[in-house]
């Protein structure tokens, strides 16, 4: 595993803060290929985290035959997009909708991008941390 | 009638709709399957009927205080929820946990494990069967099965579904005097019937017919979509979590994986009946050997802030009955988590029901559904 | 007015006494099923074994209340629960309870059964028809091309004994068997399997009932019909699966024959072991799938039912 962040670090421009490998958004798609290639065909999560400037939207991938997994992540500000790495993986669809159904991040190139888990018509994505909580919603209608 | 007719190439198609309340789609889950006589075309499935907020709940309520909503995610297997979390706080913080929780955390999880497959094993062929009909024969032996354990479990933490069982720093409960008799006893009956219930529907050709060639998933596809546990073990990758990445105590006790060929539906049952077995195996290995010692390491807390952890990221993950159940733990310090996201097995093993659907009948969809064992408290948290 | 004193005669009291032990047999089947599940079943009507289970039910379907959806073609969704009893119910009329007990002798009496038995396919398709509905359609055309399929093993399975007592008159049957049919050398089980099987996919019953109680598309060609007229359906597929443990005993378990006890009592215990049979195999085994089941048919039962009168012919020509 060591050669692959090594190579990561030199071809892809992957750097490393905190034992933690952080990405640039645009070159994501060249960086999942590469380690499609290398073995990491299992896509653990892709999740995302609000903090308040910035969102960082975190990939984990998982290298079976020898039981390696890399998390890696990129910065996301405000109203700027992600390639979608749906070609790659298939499990992509559902976790980039959930992505954009709870944070409001958009994937580009992705083919069904709509709600996953709230209804259809909700407005607001619930996970940001300037949704409004305790304030007595009620959401019935 | 309000049948869409969509007419391509002189056949037409038929949008039928297996919605939220349905007898065999185990949980709230919908549907629409683009039909054309028997064959499906397409289908969109849509969730979210059971969304609760769980991991926004993560980000408003103490560490200590939202271990027991954990148990509520996959209801059926409730340790599986609470390890991953206790283990990553854990790490973060540095605590020790002492050697007699560690057995008895692996104990709680086994017994969680045969709980969670004696459902599957019940509910798949009451699917099947009907539930007027020899599908509900074997659920009933198998819910009678279930009984006896919960009460085990019952008679230990005093609740059955939901023991709430680990805390940061070892377990909450100690073991009841009777226990390892009560354990024993329920295993050496245990093994009896497993043996019956392989002999109902093992050699029974109409269940054969149902299940093999089913439902294939092959093995790039299931990495891809990031299935785990008996699915991904159903098409032939050896891998769980027990042994790539030994948590607890796990690296003392000797056990196989079960590995299916060609991952359709009769392969991952097989692996969850033979999970069923390496489990008791594990278990008898386990009750022989508690040593004695405390059960946590930390005093039990007074005020739920002063459990904090401390800044950092990280992600640590189970073996669950359905895959692997990870949390990934952002903190900042202070006794709430920062961003507590939950990776929940039966989420992804969920998301290849679009592929797996493809050119299936419509009869199969209740098999494949049924072997893919979704919990939708996992898939909506 | 002979005729019409004579039928009324004849069939009130066959009507009364077949709805009572069709109103009983759900009783032991709820009984039986629930002993093999290990627990008890109907329990508190009539403690302490629950045998008034029956007239509640009765009594709840009449009062329940009879909802109609709009757009049902009306005539025809009214029709079908007449229907598919009339189908289960007229059979009746040829079995022979006894040497001299039977309501109407005729001569083509097993030709007479099976093709009034064969109308009931009329009744469910009526009712998936008419329902207005994409469940009941789907499973009405299943249910059709199922018992179609089914009707030629049946009747291939039927013809074995037939040929071997040399009539089709029902009493002759019985008469010619001075060793039970079934356990005639390879012709008699052979043609008892085909029978029992394809017997079993007329009726509806498990493993092979996609028309009926499908936990996949909910529960099939009656979902749309309530009270009344679903007790009618529910009677008539249990009398319909009696007459034809009746006539599993008429052609092979040697009718009303046997010692110290009368005839028509053997007649009930026979056709009562039968029906206990057919239950087993229901509460033991998961369905099939739709297409399995006509390849089954068409590809096992079909020729193994030819080979099987080829067989029979050749024993009666060597005697």
């Amino acid at each position: 595993m060591k050669e692959v962040i090594d190579k990561l670090k030199k071809d892809f421009g992957v750097q490393q803060k905190n034992g933690l490998l952080i990405f640039d958004r645009e070159r994501v798609n060249e960086i999942f290929k590469f380690l499609k290639e290398k073995g990491f065909g299992f896509l653990s999560f892709i999740t995302a985290v609000d903090y308040k400037e910035y969102m960082e939207v975190v990939y984990a991938v998982k290298n079976i035959p020898e039981k390696d997994i890399l998390i890696l992540k990129t910065m996301v500000k405000q109203n700027e997009e992600i390639e979608s790495i749906n070609d790659l993986y298939a499990g992509a669809n559902w976790m980039e909708r959930e992505i954009y159904d709870l944070f409001g991040i958009k994937f580009k190139n992705h083919p069904y991008l709509k709600r996953l888990l709230l209804p259809d018509d909700y407005k607001g994505h619930p996970l940001r941390k300037d949704f409004p909580i305790n304030t007595g919603y009620k959401n019935w209608r | 009638m309000e049948v869409q007719r969509i007419s391509e190439n002189g056949f037409e198609e038929l949008w039928v709709n297996m919605g939220p309340q349905h007898p065999a789609s185990h949980g709230v889950f919908r549907m629409q399957i683009k039909v054309e006589g028997e064959n499906i075309k397409e289908v969109i499935p849509h969730i979210g009927y059971l969304h609760r907020g769980v991991e926004k709940l993560g980000e408003t309520v103490n560490l200590v205080q939202f271990m027991p909503m954990l148990d509520r995610d996959d209801y059926l297997s409730a340790i599986s929820n609470e390890f991953p979390l206790a283990l990553a706080v854990e790490k973060l913080a540095g605590i020790e946990v002492p050697e007699k929780a560690e057995y008895l955390r692996v104990i709680s999880a086994e017994l969680m494990r045969i709980a969670s497959h004696l459902v599957f094993l019940g509910t798949f062929c009451l699917d099947m069967g009907g539930a007027l009909g020899g599908g509900t024969t074997i659920f009933l032996y198998t819910f009678r099965e279930r009984e006896k354990l919960l009460d085990i479990i019952e008679k230990w933490t005093g609740s059955r579904m939901h023991p709430n069982l680990i805390s940061f720093g070892g377990v909450r409960y100690d073991l009841y005097p009777e226990f390892d008799k009560d354990l024993k006893t329920f295993l050496d009956d245990f093994e009896k019937k497993i043996e019956e219930y392989e002999g109902m529907l093992g050699n029974n050709s109409i269940f054969l017919a149902r299940t093999k060639n089913v439902g294939i998933l092959p093995k790039e596809v299931a990495m891809g979509y990031g299935c785990s546990g008996p699915v991904l073990r159903g098409s032939g990758i050896k891998f769980d979590l027990r042994k790539a990445n030994p948590y607890s105590v796990y690296n003392k006790f000797e056990f196989e994986i079960p590995t299916g060929e060609n991952g359709d539906v009769y392969d991952r049952y097989k692996v969850r009946m033979e999970e069923m077995k390496q489990s008791v195996r594990i278990l008898r290995q386990a009750v022989d050997g508690i040593p004695e010692g405390p059960i946590s390491s930390q005093m039990p807390v007074k005020v739920a802030a002063a459990v904090k952890a401390p800044a950092g990221e990280i992600y640590s993950a189970v073996e669950s009955p359905r895959g692997e159940n990870g949390v990934y733990l952002v903190s900042d310090g202070k006794p709430t988590a920062y961003r507590l996201k939950l990776r929940t097995p039966s989420f992804y093993n969920l998301s290849a029901i679009p592929y797996l659907l493809k050119g299936a009948l419509i009869a199969d969809v209740v098999a494949i559904l049924g072997s893919l064992d979704p919990v939708f408290g996992d898939v909506d948290r | 007015m002979n005729v019409w004193i004579k039928s009324l005669i004849y069939s009130v009291p066959i009507l009364l006494v077949v709805f009572t032990i069709v109103a009983y047999l759900t009783w032991l089947e709820r009984k039986f099923a629930a002993r093999m599940q290990s627990r008890i079943g109907p329990y508190y009507v009539g403690r302490p074994h629950g045998w008034l289970q029956p007239l509640a039910d009765v009594l709840k379907l009449i009062v329940k209340e009879e909802i109609t959806p709009k757009n049902v073609d009306k005539l025809i969704f009214n029709l079908a629960p007449f229907v598919f009893l009339f189908a289960a119910m007229l059979v009746y009329t040829v079995l022979p309870f006894s040497e001299n007990i039977i309501i109407s002798d005729l001569s083509v009496g097993i030709l007479a059964f099976i093709a009034i038995s064969s109308l009931s396919i009329m009744g469910a398709f009526m009712a998936g028809w008419s329902s207005n509905s994409k469940y009941p359609l789907i499973s009405a055309i299943r249910g059709g091309a199922q018992i179609v399929s089914y009707e030629i093993p049946l009747l291939l399975a039927i013809v074995a004994p037939c040929a071997l007592a040399g009539s089709l008159k029902t009493t002759e049957i019985v008469k010619a068997q001075k060793l039970w049919f079934i356990l005639y050398p390879v012709v008699g089980q052979i043609s008892f399997l085909i029978f029992l099987i394809a017997g079993l996919a007329e009726e509806n019953r498990t493993p092979f009932d996609i028309p009926e109680a499908e936990s996949e598309l909910v529960a099939g060609f009656t979902v749309e019909y309530s009270s009344m007229k679903f007790a009618l359906f529910y009677a008539a597929e249990y009398a319909h699966l009696l007459a034809l443990a009746g006539l599993g005993t008429v052609l092979f378990l040697g009718g009303w024959k046997g010692p110290f006890l009368p005839g028509p009592m053997w007649f009930a215990i026979k056709s009562l072991a039968l029906f206990l049979f057919i239950l087993w195999i229901r509460w033991s085994y998961v369905r099939l799938r739709i297409d399995q089941l006509l390849k089954f048919s068409w590809k096992f039962l079909f020729p193994a039912g030819v080979l099987n009168l080829l067989l029979t012919g050749l024993i009666i020509i060597l005697k």
